[in-house]
């Protein structure tokens, strides 16, 4: 019994660590016209708390003197929340979105186990940050080239846990991929529509595998909210200035969850500088901070890690094997066998596909920005399998269906919009 | 009508919780959380001396207070390493002992990348402690 309430104050302390600084009160002060929802403030505070823990993570900072912190000032700042909006702020959303949360971690603390990613790789960097190592020797841990921002926020809520399991640090990944979820549907004007699309969006896009220690559900809750605030409809100065902010912050946050997600931050501000943004002046200025943050990133990874590498050399040189011309049309219907077979793994990308063959929102740039994200997304998926030495068989059952399910989340946004649009 | 509205909400909601508690498998989950505890599920999903090995690799540095870091060679090669779980970044290997799991050997001493090793720990044959031979 003390494991089953362990894991319900889990959720709860989750809940109020990000229910700081943002709350649907105070945002309000910021002049802002953009319609966020209540998940869409804990969304912002969560890219927050990442980019502030991503700051720690370099120093030597006490965790649990930040941890508590946090935890008081959330506690004062929402007491008038409490009292004003509580019961304002209830609906079917937020009485839905513990139940499932919690039914979340309690599979996670069922199966309690990592899996091969997990232990081989990336519980060597969270069990590194548990045991307060120096982020200097961080270099000497197999497969260092893995970025740490994930594992350190596993360690971080690991270690401020209620019982010292190492699940009860991962819970923190089952917890934004629903908040990103809802921050998606509760934009729904009819309830039950919103309920249906959330229950519809679990059913495609759940798989108890990746919440074992792997990070994909991290890079798929972040590209569903960035492409949210992407389309957000800004309508002053301060909502873009909010909206940048939160897209460039957030994108610096995802170059430190998973290598590849540096080619995914590229694609998604790309298609957002080329199709969404409309002034000149704000392309660049916003192109010249995305370049910086971009270099900064390989500049600190640099710097700590010697060199920025990858899993395995990735060589030009690869691509003489090419010579014979056969083996270029083996690899094209391998890839694509392999991308079919993901399809009917992870049924959100079925979704994806139809809302590019169907085009159900008319608005040619929305349109254009997803085509183009995805054309982008499949020529670097064929680039990389074709560099990369080792041989196919032995990479793509293991790794092309994650490389997709990543990205599937940016659909789920349309797919919302046009929920919404049928409503209507 | 208002009450109405009301129940048809209330009914919503229930219908939903339930669904999403099936769905889950909520129910089954929090009965095995509640009766069997976290070691006990670690050891069933990781395996006693089999898969990944969890239980005997527990039990024996347990029972023979083995403080330092020690080397785990898992003969199931598509299973990946559990030693991170037992690993203390402030503490050295001891290349006196090493655990091997899931081997067939029925004799003392083994000899392992030609190192003599006696066995100090044993599960059915198949998991065992060894700690290294001295050289009279």
């Amino acid at each position: 019994m003390i494991e089953i309430i362990a894991i319900t104050l889990q959720f709860f302390i989750f809940h109020l660590f990000f229910s700081t600084p943002l709350n649907t009160l105070n945002y309000k002060k910021l002049n802002l016209q953009l319609s966020l929802n209540y998940f869409d403030i804990i969304f912002c505070n969560i890219i927050f708390h990442s980019f502030i823990l991503l700051i720690i993570s370099f120093l030597k900072i006490d965790l649990l003197v930040y941890f508590i912190t946090i935890l008081i000032i959330s506690l004062v700042s929402n007491f008038s929340w409490l009292k004003k909006k509580l019961f304002q702020d209830i609906n079917i959303y937020t009485i839905i979105f513990p139940v499932i949360c919690l039914s979340i971690f309690f599979e996670i603390a069922h199966h309690a186990v990592l899996g091969w990613d997990g232990s081989a790789h990336w519980f060597w960097k969270v069990n590194f940050f548990y045991q307060d190592q120096d982020i200097e020797s961080y270099k000497n841990l197999p497969l260092s080239q893995y970025p740490h921002l994930g594992s350190y926020l596993w360690s971080f809520f690991w270690k401020n846990s209620l019982l010292n399991y190492e699940y009860m640090g991962r819970l923190f990944i089952p917890y934004i991929y629903v908040v990103s979820l809802f921050a998606i549907c509760m934009d729904i004007k009819n309830r039950l529509y919103g309920i249906l699309f959330i229950i519809l969006l679990l059913s495609a896009s759940y798989d108890i595998f990746l919440f074992s220690g792997y990070q994909e559900y991290i890079t798929f809750a972040y590209i569903c909210f960035l492409s949210k605030f992407i389309f957000s409809d800004k309508k002053n100065y301060n909502d873009k200035l909010f909206s940048d902010t939160i897209i460039l912050i957030g994108s610096f946050c995802l170059l430190w969850i998973k290598q590849e997600c540096f080619f995914y931050v590229i694609f998604l501000n790309f298609c957002y500088i080329f199709f969404v943004k409309n002034k000149n002046s704000e392309k660049i200025i916003f192109s010249t901070i995305l370049i910086f943050l971009l270099m900064l990133y390989l500049l600190i990874e640099k710097n700590f890690k010697g060199e920025v590498g990858y899993q395995a050399k990735l060589d030009l040189s690869n691509l003489e094997k090419f010579k014979e011309l056969n083996l270029v049309a083996i690899y094209i219907i391998e890839i694509t066998k392999h991308i079919m077979i993901a399809f009917f793994k992870y049924p959100i990308l079925i979704l994806n596909i139809l809302l590019l063959f169907f085009n159900p929102l008319q608005n040619k740039n929305e349109y254009r920005f997803i085509l183009v994200f995805f054309l982008l997304n499949f020529i670097f998926l064929y680039g990389v399998y074709s560099i990369h030495p080792a041989p196919l068989e032995e990479m793509l059952p293991n790794t092309i269906d994650r490389l997709l399910f990543q990205i599937s989340s940016i659909g789920i946004v349309f797919m919302g919009r046009w929920v919404n649009k049928i409503n209507n | 009508m208002n009450k109405k509205i009301i129940n048809n909400k209330s009914i919503l909601i229930l219908l939903t919780i339930f669904f999403i508690l099936i769905f889950f498998k909520t129910f089954n989950n929090v009965y095995v959380i509640e009766r069997n505890n976290y070691e006990k599920r670690l050891t069933k999903n990781y395996g006693y001396c089999d898969k990944q090995g969890y239980g005997f690799v527990r039990s024996t540095v347990n029972k023979n207070k083995i403080k330092e870091n020690i080397r785990i060679i898992n003969n199931f090669k598509s299973l990946a390493a559990i030693d991170v779980l037992f690993y203390n970044f402030n503490k050295n290997y001891n290349e006196n002992y090493l655990i091997l799991l899931n081997y067939e050997n029925k004799t003392s001493p083994i000899i392992f990348n030609n190192i003599i090793y006696e066995i100090f720990d044993n599960y059915n044959n198949q998991c065992f402690l060894l700690k290294k031979k001295k050289n009279d």
